[in-house]
Parts: structure tokens; sequence; C-alpha cells
């Protein structure tokens, strides 16, 4: 018993952890009890535990960088991603809550993977180990999976939930590949403690490895990367995404686009940071990380164009957003790429600017699938006129998701812009500005086809909830992008906490 | 004698897997994977792990893979000619597929052994204990990886529920009796599936 | 003379000793049956039918092989050697007596020990399965079939209960060691795991019926539905090998069951007995469960197939999660 008590007294620091795994197993049991029947109930006992996880979070922004078991790192960076996915999460149960389409399903189960996910999030925004950082990441994927797979008389669904299994399985294992190779080469699975050599000797730094020989520390680091890449649907590895998002239920693509997404980039930044840039990183390991920022750069650039361009022939509003979602994750790269500590601030600003606008351009697609039943653009046609405040709230989403002021959107693309011309990634700014032009022309595809024709007059379909959340998103997303200081603050102290220094020109 | 021993079973161990791909008859696919997992548990002796080579015997061999063959022969899923017929894939693109990456992956390896001038540490392992120490694996599981092995249960709470929500009937208006009804494990192929 | 010869020495001893006991129990099957059913049993070749084995083993040499059209081949002769090979292998670690000095070496009666032997019998035996599923499916005949579909699902559900029910002696004792598990219940009767963990020893023995396919749960083979399952097929020496497969497991689960719940090779009330006292002692306690293996065959009717997986995985499975969590909570506190 004395041997655990260290590590029972650092309990408390994983509060929020706690409470959401037990919310996971009551809702769970809670579900078993009332056997299906009235399972609205437990979604809001879902929401109501989210709030208190947020407070709990709030506590810990205020409180100094700690660590928990040696290998969760509480830190500004993490619990700001943390925020950021229990505010998804509550969005997305709200969304669980008022799909109309979502009554003839037994949703008990949605909730426990809902939270389930969000707990492999936790550990994956927050860790520097990469044992639990695998863990977190396959929790997520798992629950994801069943998630997609939710609606079992749709074909479709079925189909989503087995591309995103055989994938992610192989993905994952790539992944685990790479992450042994790590360990072999460095002694040690702490990402932080790669980049030192121990003194008694028991693990060995990667810049010593990589001055020893250069490809096997190339190979393991770029097998990783494919791991995250497969995460944030990167190119070489995006297939899966359309016709996930496509077909799993619509309150579970948001999760998968939004929360699920932007942890990936969260792990990304993490791994990245830690490994290369991190104070006390040996030079040789500096010049090296200089090359994985042009690879990434290079497929940022693709993956923004790819997407971009496969989403211009989109007819289904769904997998236009998913191939949207794919170039704002070429976007999102951008920071990552220029290496620096302010590429990462304006990479963190830009996923909480998608984190707004992408929940609610999902909203407005569950809105308009309660009304018409159908995802295509053209069944759009006139429902502005009948619909004005979601739809217009909709224009706003889709103003930002181009990157045109006043939203946030737009500050976090001129961020994004800004830093990589000034780390001399010039090329790839114009790359970003001229994918923006194309963006433009099929997100006012949908504006069009909602304002620009009339159809007849058919009842209305009042959804007050998701009404309420679009028009808030949309608030937000027009005042975040006006007043941006308090964002970018939270957003550069994200850099900080991962000890990258700050003036790196 | 020992590196001897490892070479071979190395050797083996990638002949099982490739047959796993390159088998016609998924019975043999699994029955290839299987003769790969005894060669991998006969390297874990071999590093003086007898313990997770026991483990490895009988959660994989003895379970997972027995579950593989249940489904195959529940399934009756004979040829691969018939398989591609009925899922229209297409035999030789998949093969050029599969071996292309295969091939791309050994290239990878290989360049890195050639270039290989690297010490590998392992700075995990408890200094003077051997790590087949039960106790002491017992130890570092509930001490120091208390956290991801508790994350790990949570992530096969979560693995079951999901299977679960995938492979149960849809609910219908008497789902309370149709799951009350059905045995646990293979629901019977006659019944006449879910209540409308 | 050197370690070497005396281990191959022992090798030769046990497993002639396991295999002759497999043959007497080919007879022993035959004559409890008898005595149940109010016969008299075989009784013409040797005094009392006591040479019966051998002229079945003649009989099983001398006839014919019959590989059915449309099997696979490789497979249909591969799968009697993969039924009878794990359950020959699991013999290696049974702790058949304590110390022993043969030739003057100092040794102990068991093949090898290792110090995870209570895992390996579990992980070797639970390979036994695999004879069953491939002659099932290699005999191109729809009873083989189902038959080995049937064990692959029962020895599934089954293995859970049965290493949860090793799990909890293991907790108990606080080793996977089958010597240190015998060594904990040194002394008198009263130190047997049969009266720490009666639930464990009672789900054990169900699970080892349910492991070696024997009735109640023989439903790989069971006559009435699939004529012999996934035997149906099989004939000759590789019939025989199935056969000797079946005798072989039930020896290694009986005296697991010794082993584990009736302290193994220690005598009552006589710790550090001779080895050959010891000997007797656990054959003695490992005859009681065979001869149960056979009074349960002929007195029981056989369950159904849901039936089964009910008691497998809704009665069986919790009380041995409970039993586990309970012998944990007890050791930590007490």
């Amino acid at each position: 018993m004395s041997e655990l008590s260290p590590y029972l007294a650092d309990l408390p620091r994983l509060a929020p952890e706690l409470l959401l795994t037990a919310l996971a197993l009551i809702v769970l049991v809670w579900d078993l009890v009332l056997r299906g029947r009235d399972s609205r109930k437990l979604g809001y006992l879902t929401l109501f535990g989210l709030v208190g996880t947020g407070w709990l979070l709030v506590q810990q922004w205020h409180a100094p960088t700690s660590t928990a078991f040696g290998m969760v790192v509480i830190d500004r960076f993490g619990t700001f991603f943390k925020l950021f996915t229990v505010g998804a999460l509550a969005v997305v149960t709200l969304f669980v809550l008022s799909d109309r389409r979502e009554k003839k399903h037994g949703v008990g189960e949605y909730f426990f993977l809902l939270i389930g996910a969000a707990i492999g999030i936790f550990f994956m925004v927050s860790t520097n180990n990469l044992v639990l950082l695998m863990l977190g990441l396959e929790l997520l994927s798992l629950a994801s999976y069943a998630l997609a797979g939710f609606h079992k008389g749709s074909k479709r669904s079925a189909e989503a939930a087995l591309k995103y299994i055989v994938f992610g399985g192989l993905s994952a294992g790539v992944m685990l590949y790479g992450i042994s190779l790590l360990y072999g080469l460095t002694g040690t699975i702490d990402l932080a403690a790669m980049g030192r050599n121990a003194a008694d000797g028991s693990s060995i730094s990667l810049a010593a490895q990589f001055t020893a020989s250069p490809v096997p520390v190339a190979i393991a680091v770029v097998l990783v990367l494919a791991g995250f890449a497969y995460k944030i649907s990167v190119v070489p590895f995006h297939f899966w995404t359309p016709d996930v998002y496509e077909g799993a239920p619509t309150p579970v693509t948001t999760f998968l686009a939004v929360a699920s997404k932007a942890a990936g980039f969260a792990a990304l930044l993490r791994f990245i940071g830690a490994l290369f840039m991190a104070e006390g990183v040996e030079v040789a390991v500096s010049a090296y990380a200089q090359r994985i920022g042009l690879l990434l750069a290079l497929l940022a650039a693709i993956t923004m164009t790819l997407g971009n361009l496969s989403a211009l022939r989109q007819t289904n509003l769904k997998r236009l957003l998913a191939y949207s979602s794919i170039a704002h994750a070429g976007y999102a790269l951008m920071g990552v790429a220029v290496m620096t500590s302010a590429g990462f601030s304006a990479s963190i600003f830009y996923l909480a600017a998608y984190y707004l606008m992408n929940l609610g351009a999902f909203g407005f697609l569950l809105f308009f699938e309660g009304v018409t039943g159908s995802e295509d653009v053209d069944s759009l046609k006139g429902l502005g006129w009948r619909y004005p405040l979601v739809s217009c709230a909709m224009v706003v989403m889709l103003v930002s998701l181009t990157g045109l002021p006043p939203t946030v959107g737009f500050y976090g693309k001129y961020l994004l812009f800004y830093e990589s011309v000034d780390a001399g990634y010039a090329w790839l700014a114009v790359v970003a500005a001229l994918n923006s032009v194309v963006s433009l022309f099929y997100y006012f595809r949908v504006a069009k086809a909602l304002f620009l024709t009339t159809v007849e007059d058919k009842p209305r379909v009042l959804q007050p909830v998701l009404t309420g959340i679009i028009a808030v998103l949309a608030v937000f997303t027009i005042v975040t992008g006006l007043f941006n200081r308090p964002l970018q603050e939270w957003a550069n102290a994200g850099p900080a906490s991962l000890h990258i220094p700050a003036a790196q020109k | 004698m020992a590196e001897t021993l490892f070479y071979l079973l190395g050797a083996l161990a990638l002949a099982f897997a490739v047959g796993v791909v390159r088998a016609r008859m998924p019975l043999f696919s699994v029955l290839s994977l299987l003769g790969s997992f005894f060669c991998l548990s006969g390297i874990y002796l071999l590093l003086g792990f007898p313990f997770l080579a026991a483990t490895q015997l009988l959660v994989y061999a003895g379970a997972i893979m027995v579950l593989f063959l249940f489904v195959i022969m529940l399934l009756n899923l004979g040829d691969e000619a018939q398989l591609e017929r009925h899922a229209g894939l297409s035999l030789s693109g998949r093969r050029l597929f599969v071996g292309g990456t295969a091939a791309a992956l050994l290239g990878i390896v290989g360049l890195a052994a050639a270039q290989m001038n690297t010490t590998f540490v392992a700075g995990e392992v408890p200094q003077g204990r051997a790590l087949d120490d039960l106790p002491t694996l017992a130890g570092l599981l509930f001490t120091r990886y208390m956290l991801p092995f508790e994350a790990a249960s949570l992530l096969l709470l979560a693995t079951m529920v999901g299977v679960i929500v995938l492979a149960k009937r849809q609910r219908g208006t008497s789902a309370v009796e149709a799951e009350a009804e059905a045995p646990a494990l293979p629901a019977p192929p006659l019944s006449s599936g879910a209540p409308r | 003379m050197s370690p070497l010869l005396v281990t191959i020495l022992k090798v030769l001893l046990i497993y002639g000793g396991v295999i002759t006991l497999a043959a007497g129990m080919t007879l022993a099957e035959r004559k409890v049956s008898a005595w149940i059913q109010w016969r008299i049993g075989p009784n013409r070749v040797g005094p009392f039918g006591t040479l019966q084995p051998l002229a079945d083993g003649i009989k099983f040499i001398f006839k014919e092989e019959l590989i059915p059209d449309g099997a696979n081949k490789f497979l249909f002769r591969l799968a009697p050697v993969l039924a009878a090979a794990p359950a020959m292998m699991a013999i290696a670690v049974i702790p058949f007596a304590g110390e022993i000095t043969l030739f003057g070496v100092h040794t102990t009666l068991s093949i090898a020990d290792i110090p995870i032997s209570a895992l390996y019998v579990v992980a070797v035996s639970g390979l036994g399965v695999y004879g069953v599923i491939l002659g099932g499916w290699s005999s191109n005949s729809k009873y083989s079939l189902l038959g080995g579909l049937r064990a692959s699902a029962q020895m599934v559900s089954y293995e859970l209960s049965l290493i949860l029910a090793i799990l909890s002696i293991v907790v108990l004792s606080g080793s996977l060691d089958l010597r240190a598990i015998v060594a904990a219940q040194a002394g008198g009767i009263q130190d047997w795991n049969l009266w720490r963990q009666p639930l464990a020893f009672g789900l054990f023995v169900i699970a080892t019926f349910a492991e070696t396919n024997r009735h109640p749960f023989d439903f790989a083979e069971c006559e009435p539905e699939l004529v012999g399952g996934f035997h149906t097929e099989y004939s000759s020496m590789k019939f025989a090998l199935f056969f000797l497969g079946e005798y072989v497991a039930m020896i290694v689960m009986a005296s697991m069951t010794a082993t584990l719940f009736l302290g193994g090779p220690e005598v009552p009330f006589w710790h550090g007995a001779p080895w050959f006292v010891q000997l007797f002692a656990f054959l003695a306690k490992t005859s009681v469960f065979l001869f149960l293996f056979l009074w349960v065959r002929w007195t029981l009717p056989r369950f159904r197939f849901d039936q089964l997986m009910r008691l497998g995985w809704k009665v069986m499975l919790p009380l041995s999660l409970a039993n586990v969590f309970l012998t944990g909570l007890v050791v930590s506190f007490f």
C-alpha cells in the first residue's frame, strides 16, 4: 500500500478525467436499469456531468503546471483542448437529444461511447507518455468506430463503420510500429526524455541517435506522423473521411469532425513540440525539425488543395462538409509546419475557430435533415426565407469557413498566413490563399441554394434547441472574430506550456 | 544457440505472416497467423519472458484465433475466388497493392538496417531484477503504470459496449423480450430476424 | 548419470505412465458404464478384461484408413495430431511427486518445473480445441462441421471461467508455480484450497468438463444429433489419436484439480513423505476426479447448446469474476 500512496496522491489532479469516467459508468448502468426506455434522461445527466467537468477544468486552468503519475501533464495547452472538447461534446449531446431521426434508436450507449471517446481525447492531449497516448487514441478510435455504425438499419452507416475500422486499424498499427522504433532507439517512452541524454545512461537522446544514423530516426518519426495524419485526415490518409462522415449519424460526424480531429492536432502539436522544439532539445534535432516542417508544409498544401477541389464537385452537403474539413486540416497544419512558437499559437487559434464554425455548420446540417430528411444541397432551395434565423447563422458560418472578415475564421487564417510568410513559407501562404478563393465557390453554392430561389410553402418544422445553438455559435463566431484578444492569449499559453521558446525567428 | 534460434523463429514468423496474406482460403490465413504467434511466443521465451510467451498463447492462440475460426466456419467462407465474386474485389489488383505495400515497407526496413549505426537501449527495465519476476511486473503495473493499465481497462469496456451496440439486433417494439430469449453468444441462424 | 539423461528418463517414464493410464481409462469407462447400467462390461480379453485396451489398440492399427472425398487432406491428417499434442504437452509441468533421487541426480518428479506452470497448463491445453475444429472443418461433412463449430464456441466460453477459477487460487497462493501452490497446501486436509475456495472448486470442475468435451457438455460429438460430431469421418489410428487426446486431456484436468484444490502430491499430515507415497497420494486424488468424469457421463442427461452458453456466460462467468474480486479483497485486507 505504501508504494501506492504517492500515486494515489496524484489522483485529485485527474479530477476531470475521473469525473468523466464516473459519468460514463453511471450512464451505462442507468441505461441498463432503464432498459432503453426514456434515454433522454441520460442525455440531461451527461450535460450535467459535462458542466461539472468544465468547472473542474477551469479550476485547473488557473492552477500551476503539474504532472500526475509521471505521465499526465496538466498544463494550459491540454486544458485548452479539454475545455473545447467538453464544449463540443455538450453541443453534440444537445444535437443527439434534438435529432429528430434519432428517436428510433436506443440512444443510451450513444452517450456512454461519446463520453468514453472524450476520456480518450483527455489522455491524448495531455500526455508525454507514448503508451498512454496510444491508449487514449485507441479509446477515442474504438468508441468512434461503434458510433459511426450506430444506425444499424442503414447500409451507409455500416459501411462507414467498416471503412473506419479498417483504415483505423492499419494506421494504428503503423503508428505503434513507429513508437516501438522510437522506444528502441531512445530507451524511453516519455517524449520529454527523448530530447535529452539521461545521466545514468538508461536512455539515449534522439539527437544522439540521429547523429549516429539518421535513417532509423526518420523512419520512426514518419511512421508516428502517419498515425497522426490519419487522425486529422491529412492527404495520403484521408480516404476514409468522406465516406465515414457521410455514413455516420450526423451528431457523430460532428464529433468526429470537430473534437476528434482537434484532439489529433493537439497530440501532434505536443509530439512535435516535445520532441523537436522544447527547451533543452539538442541542436542536431532542431535542424532535423526543419526538414520535418518542410514535409508537413508539403502535406498541408496538398491536403488543402485536394480537399477544396473535391468539395467543388459535391452535391451532398455532408460530403461537402467532409471535404471542407479535410481542407481545414490542411490550413491548420500550416501553423505546425512552420515550427515556431508563434506558428503553434496560430494553429491552436485556428483550431478553436474550427470548433466554432464546424459545430455551427454541422448543426445546420442536422437542422435541415430534420426538416427535409435529405442531405442534398439542392433540397435546401428556398429554405432560407422560411427559416431566416438559422439560415443567416449558417451564412455567418460559411463566411467564417471561407475566411472572410469580420469572423473568427478570417483572423485565424490571417495569423496562419502571417506566420507562414514570417517563417519563410511564402509559397504555402499563396497556395492557401488560392485555396480560400476556391472554397468560396462551394460554400456560396450553399448560401445561393438557401436564399436565391423560392419554393412552395410547406408547414414549418420548429426545432428551437438547435436554432438556439446555431444562433449562439454564429454570434460567437463574429464576436471572437472582432474581439480576438482573449482567445489569442489562451492560444499563446499553449506553446508556452509546451516549453517552446518564444523568439526563434 | 539462442541467436540461431532467434533468427530461425524470426524467419518462420515472417514466412507465416506472408502466408496469412498469400493463402487462398481464409482458414489457412488464420492457421498461418497462429503459426506466426507461436514463433513470436518462442521469441519471447528466448528473451527470458515466459510469462509473456504463455499469455500470448493463451490470449491469441487459445481465444482470439478460435473465435476467428468460429466466424469463418459459421459463414462457411470457402475459396478466395468465391469471396471475390461475392465482394467484387479484384484479385490481381489487390495482390499488387498488398505486394507493393509489403515491398515498400521491407525496403524501408532494409534501408534502415543498411544505414544502421544505432545502439538500442531498454531503459524502462528495472535494474537488477528479472522482468519475469511476477511480483515486480505486477508492482510496476499497479504503481508506475497504473494509469495506462486502468486506461486499457476503460478501452476494453468501451470496446465491449461498442461491439454489443453493433452486434445487437435493432431495437424493435418487443426488444426487451427478444433480448431475454436470445442465447448469449451465437444467435441461432434459424430464428426469424428482428421482430417488426 | 548426467542430468540430461535423467530428464530423458523422466520423460519416458511419465509419458509411458500417462499413456498407460489413458489406455486404462478406456477400459474403466466401459467397466464403470457397465456397472452403472447393471451390465458386466468387457471380460473376455485377459483376466476381467484387463487386456481389452491392448486388443483395441491392435484393432485400431489394422483398420482401414479412410479419407472422405472432398476433404482437405492436409488438415485432415494434421487435426488428430493437434488434438493429441497439446494435452501431452500440458503433462510436462504436472507435479506428480516431490523430490526424488534418480541414479544419483537429485530432481523432482515432473518433466519441467517452470515458474509459470499453472498458466502454461491452461495456455497449452486450450490449444487442443484446434484439433477438434480443424478435424470438423476438413472432413467436408455437415455433422463434423457443426461439431467443430460448437467446440470452438464452447471452448472460448468456458476457458474464461477456468482461468478465473485458477486465478483465484493464484491470488491466494501468490504464485503461478504449481509447486508453490502445492507447498501452500502442505499440512493437513484442512489446508487444502478446496475449503478456502469452494466456489472456485465447483466452477473449475464444471469448466474442466466443458474443456475436455466430456458429457454433459460433449457437444462436439453428441451422438444423437451429430452422428459422431467432429470425428464422424475418422477411422483407424487417426480416430485413436483423437481418443488418446481426449483421455490425456481428462488426466491433465483431473490432476490439475487435484493439484490446485487437494494439495497435489502432498500427503495429508505427513509433510516430506517419500516420493512413492506422494505419487500414490497424487494418483489417488487424481483418480477421484477421473472417476467423476465417468460417473457424470453415465448418469446425467446432456445439456442443450443454448443452455450450455447461458450457463457459461450468465452464471459461471459472473460467479467466477465475483469470486476473484472477493478473493482479492480478502487477500489484501486480512
